[in-house]
């Protein structure tokens, strides 16, 4: 019965710490989630610089040896007297609040000894279950803190690294876009210089279309008009320059269409 | 229980890393280009022989249709953009096989680059007339563009005819037609002979309206086509004369001695330059009177022309020292300066949409025609001589130009585009030629 007991101890325990290590990072989710911040959340259950372990052992032994130093003693004996140092370690949990960090660490110890003792006499009736439960949920948190650093610094590392295909994607970007400008003056000129058609009078602007299909080699692969003018001798005479031209220079990869824009007027004249 | 917490953290790092990589990259697989304006302004075309409706006679082409042909080809020499393609060029030959669309393989005319096809088509009638078919075809439709037919019994209905079937071509091409409906006015000089004539821009059928041994200047439209208005001098001064086809000569004498350069104002009335203070301002005649002054002023005011709206009137003033090219505002009464750089410019000619004004300039290597562009506000060098080109006047299409030039040794008048190409000898017969003046469009 007492072992059951201690079993649904242990697992309101875990859940319970479970829980806040789950919702933590939900809380104040919008700082959690910016990844452009590193995540700090971590700062509160960070694990303290390891100190000397000599220094609690100390004070235990101190105590120990002031009461209990007796020569020849039984490992038995002795055993059974560290007992009450497990019992002032309980006493000193609410000290944890003042020294956490060297409660944790006498926890750790007490935890350690328990262990022993367990592996010892699994049957001790005196073990302080819920102690031992708390350790290892506070060694698996601390365990979980550490995956999380590290899964921070591989997400800032994949970050740092998208954040440089970014930039040379957008320098690629220009460069493309450069090309695009620089073939499209190509074509104009390409087109231009076929196109024939009189001046006409008045302040008459005829515009029409045409939509070119282009191969990678630049020849014309099909030609639409995709806008008339509504005059039958301009629409033929666009299209004439196309036909005549029948093959513009190589376009930039993934280039296959373009939009042809015929003016009668010339910008500036 | 940590798994789908960093779960979540990696989908959204990678969300985030694909949209800030890949932006809209399926935008730029279309390439839009613009065109402004062609790069050649002249059409290709070719000019099938004259060849026979009817199966006799096949091998002879009648004077008349032989000469209705000749005027076709004169006349489409006048366009400037227009270029004659020879049957050399052509590959596979030039034979057309007919003169309808049915008979003819347009695709050999296409591969050789030919935009327009011309057909002529003969049958000789009876007593003596020829019945003469005129076709166009766009080569690359195999469609009829403009086609024609005619029954003509002599060389002048020949020449109408070849300037009916130019202007609907013209017309088609440009939007505009008013070269071939037109006619231009001038004054021939030879000897002591003066003339005042009138011919179509291509030199034919030439009409001397008016001759004598005393000088006449500045012949001047009406805006109907109706009357030619010019100076003559009497004596010691000189008479403000209007022709008309049907009344004759009128002659009137107006008060000072200086009567010089009268336009017709668009809605009929006459103005001219006259001194009856001293100096020349710009009147308009009420009657046979100089009526209220235009623009009066200390200097010279001459030369005064109006646009066909009738709102602008451009002339020449030495208000400034040196004669230079003006503009009035007829509704507004303001005028102001066109031409800045010179110190001799002279002879302005509106334009009758009034965006042009040409005249002509004194520069080092002689008088040479200039045309301002009022929207563009430009100024532009239009002819290089040699020699003096001056008197330009606008064509009703506003696009050609005509004006004399000595580059031969003596004026004679030239035809050429405003935009300087295709310059060509008008053939007004013996003589010198000063003053053209180009009619608007005559139906």
């Amino acid at each position: 019965m007492r072992v059951l007991s201690s079993c649904i101890l242990s697992l309101l325990i875990h859940g319970l710490v479970f829980a806040l290590v789950l919702l933590g990072p939900f809380q104040g989710s919008k700082s959690a989630i910016d990844l452009d911040k590193p995540v700090y959340e971590v700062e509160l259950v960070r694990a303290p610089a390891p100190e000397p372990e000599s220094k609690p052992e100390q004070e235990v032994s101190k105590g120990e040896k002031a009461s209990q130093e007796e020569p020849g003693e039984r490992p038995e004996a002795a055993k059974a007297r560290q007992s009450p140092a497990r019992d002032s370690g309980a006493e000193k949990i609410p000290r944890k609040s003042r020294a956490p960090e060297r409660e944790r660490k006498k926890a750790e110890k007490s935890a350690d000894t328990q262990k022993r003792r367990t592996r010892e006499k699994p049957e001790a009736p005196r073990t302080p279950t819920g102690d031992a439960v708390l350790d290892k949920a506070l060694q698996d948190l601390q365990k979980d803190v550490e995956s999380e650093r590290e899964q921070d610094r591989t997400v800032s590392r994949e970050l740092e690294n998208l954040r440089e295909q970014r930039t040379a994607a957008e320098r690629g970007e220009a460069a493309s876009a450069q090309r695009e400008k620089l073939y499209a003056s190509l074509v104009e000129r390409r087109i231009k210089q076929n196109w024939r058609f009189p001046p006409v009078g008045g302040d008459i602007d005829l515009v029409a279309v045409v939509r070119v299909r282009v191969e990678p080699d630049g020849s014309v692969a099909e030609y639409t008009l995709v806008s008339g003018s509504g005059r039958s001798d301009y629409n033929d005479s666009v299209l004439r320059a196309i036909e005549e031209t029948e093959r513009l220079p190589e376009p930039p990869r993934d280039l296959d269409t373009i939009s042809i824009t015929f003016n009668l007027r010339e910008l500036r004249r | 229980m940590r798994f789908p917490c960093s779960l979540i953290l990696h989908a959204v790092t990678c969300c985030v890393a694909l949209m800030l990589v890949v932006p809209g990259k399926a935008a730029a697989e279309e390439l839009e280009v613009s065109i402004h304006g062609p790069g050649q302004q002249k059409v290709n075309m070719y000019l099938a022989p004259a060849s026979s409706l009817s199966e006799e006679n096949a091998t002879q082409t009648p004077p008349l249709a032989a000469e209705l042909y000749s005027a076709v080809e004169g006349n489409l020499a006048f366009l400037p953009f227009v270029n004659r393609i020879s049957s050399e060029e052509i590959l596979g030959g030039a034979e057309v096989g007919g003169v309808k669309a049915g008979d003819i393989d347009f695709k050999r005319f296409a591969m050789g680059k030919v935009d327009y096809l011309l057909t002529f088509g003969f049958r000789r009638r009876e007593e003596g007339r020829v019945q003469a078919e005129l076709r166009v075809f766009r080569t690359r439709s195999a469609e009829l563009f403009v086609g024609r037919g005619f029954v003509i019994n002599s060389p002048k209905q020949g020449s109408v005819a070849a300037n009916r079937f130019s202007a609907a071509f013209m017309e088609g091409l440009t939007g505009v037609a008013g070269f071939f409906r037109s006619r231009l006015a001038f004054v021939r000089i030879r000897e002591e002979t003066r003339e005042l004539c009138s011919s179509t821009p291509q030199g034919d059928s030439l009409k001397s309206h008016v001759r004598g041994q005393r000088h006449i200047m500045s012949p001047a439209w009406s805006w109907d086509g109706q009357r030619i208005a010019y100076v003559r001098l009497a004596g010691d001064r000189h008479e403000l004369n209007v022709w008309d086809e049907e009344d004759g000569v009128r002659r009137m004498t107006l008060s000072g001695n200086t009567i010089i350069s009268p336009a017709y104002h668009p809605d009929g009335r006459l103005a001219v330059s006259a001194d009856p203070r001293g100096n020349p301002d710009i009147y308009f005649l009420e009657g046979d009177k100089l009526g209220r002054s235009v623009v009066q002023n200390w200097a010279i005011d001459i030369s005064p022309g109006f646009d066909s709206s009738g709102r602008w009137m451009s002339f020449v003033s030495s208000r400034l020292g040196n004669p230079h090219i003006f503009l009035k505002d007829l509704e507004k009464n303001r005028v102001e300066r066109i031409s800045y750089e010179g110190d001799y410019n002279t002879s302005a000619a509106i334009s009758p949409s009034g965006q042009y004004i040409a005249y002509s300039r004194l520069t080092d290597e002689g008088h040479r025609i200039f045309i301002h562009d009022r929207l563009k506000d430009t100024t532009r060098q239009l002819t290089h001589g040699p020699g003096d080109d001056e008197d330009p006047t606008w064509g009703p299409d506003e696009y050609f130009l005509a004006f004399v030039s000595n580059r031969s040794g003596r004026y004679r008048a030239y035809i050429g585009s405003r935009h300087g190409g295709g310059v060509k000898e008008v053939e007004t017969g013996p003589g010198a030629v000063k003053g053209p003046d180009w009619s608007p469009e005559l139906r």
